[in-house]
């Protein structure tokens, strides 16, 4: 007996729902959800969102000479290797002051990112985020740090 | 025959798209993205087919059901598309793509794009309810038909001036 086409939607329905709860529930369980913003929705979002004033210039080493600095924010990772065509200046910090100041640290952790903030020539600061892999996520980065004035090499 | 076939071939590019997908959003490690647009993208798309099919006869195949969520999927996710085929960065104009920019900026968005999607398999088993014998959007015009006969010709003209009275002779008439 063939079941009835309403049973059949409603298992249907079900078993999508199942499907993409499960993946849900897996994401939010896993350790990059953990390691990542706070603001759950901020997150590589790769809008350049910020136009204002970089804090605490002085304490990072001042602006760029040239291109975008990318100025990673964690304890004791390792920086991306950008490829040439992008005009960019990398350090890493893991200094709470900066942390707090690009809002790159998890108070209730006291964990210092993962993450990094662009930073262009004329000081100001344009984006800045979390990121659980600074060093794996190079390729995202660079097209960013293209897409900033002064940033973009030669292809 | 045509119908398997056509689901199956439907059924290959959603494994192949999503396949993309997938493949794509894990190597930037932002998972958190191919879930809330592509929960997003096809919660509305089943919520809004199942309210343009409603007021339509004949019940929505597998592979209809299957475009439109993946073309829901799509359309939602073509600022990540542009970002990682022509590096162009997100900008506040992409919300024209299914809320793209907008809904990173509501509270819990993982949770509010699992209930879209959840309201969109709801009213898509409404629907189905709805079209089945017995089901609501049915049984009046059932019951309609039955009592309406045959159908009649469209009135003409002079069937809707009003009848004339009937001239009734006056009781002296004659007399």
């Amino acid at each position: 007996v063939a079941p009835s086409p309403l049973l059949r939607a409603g298992l249907l329905g079900a078993l999508a729902l199942a499907v993409a709860g499960i993946g849900v529930l897996a994401h939010l369980s896993g350790e990059v959800h953990r390691l990542h913003d706070p603001n759950a929705g901020m997150r590589q979002l790769d809008l350049l969102f910020l136009d204002e004033p970089a804090p605490l210039l002085d304490r990072i080493g001042g602006p760029p000479a040239a291109g975008v600095l990318v100025l990673v924010v964690c304890d004791g990772c390792s920086a991306p290797s950008l490829r040439d065509d992008a005009v960019a200046e990398v350090r890493v910090t893991g200094d709470r002051e900066v942390a707090r100041a690009y809002a790159l640290q998890v108070a209730d952790r006291d964990r210092v990112g993962p993450g990094y903030a662009l930073i262009t020539a004329d000081g100001r600061v344009r984006y800045r985020t979390f990121d659980p892999s600074v060093s794996g996520n190079a390729e995202e980065i660079r097209i960013l740090v293209r897409s900033l004035p002064g940033g973009r090499g030669p292809t | 025959v045509t119908a398997r076939r056509a689901t199956a071939a439907i059924a290959v590019l959603v494994v192949v798209i999503e396949g993309y997908f997938l493949v794509r959003y894990l190597a930037f490690g932002a998972l958190f993205h191919l879930y809330v647009h592509g929960l997003l993208g096809v919660g509305l798309a089943l919520a809004g087919h199942a309210a343009w099919r409603a007021r339509r006869p004949g019940g929505a195949g597998a592979p209809e059901l299957l475009g439109v969520a993946l073309a829901g999927h799509i359309a939602s996710a073509v600022p990540d598309v542009l970002f990682l085929t022509a590096e162009i960065p997100h900008a506040a104009w992409m919300d024209v793509f299914v809320a793209h920019i907008s809904i990173h900026f509501v509270p819990a968005p993982l949770a509010l794009t699992f209930a879209v999607l959840a309201a969109g398999v709801a009213a898509q088993v409404a629907r189905v309810a709805g079209a089945a014998p017995g089901g609501r959007a049915r049984r009046p015009v059932a019951a309609a038909e039955q009592h309406r006969g045959p159908p009649r010709r469209p009135a003409h003209r002079a069937d809707l001036r009003p009848a004339r009275r009937p001239r009734l002779a006056s009781p002296g008439a004659g007399a």
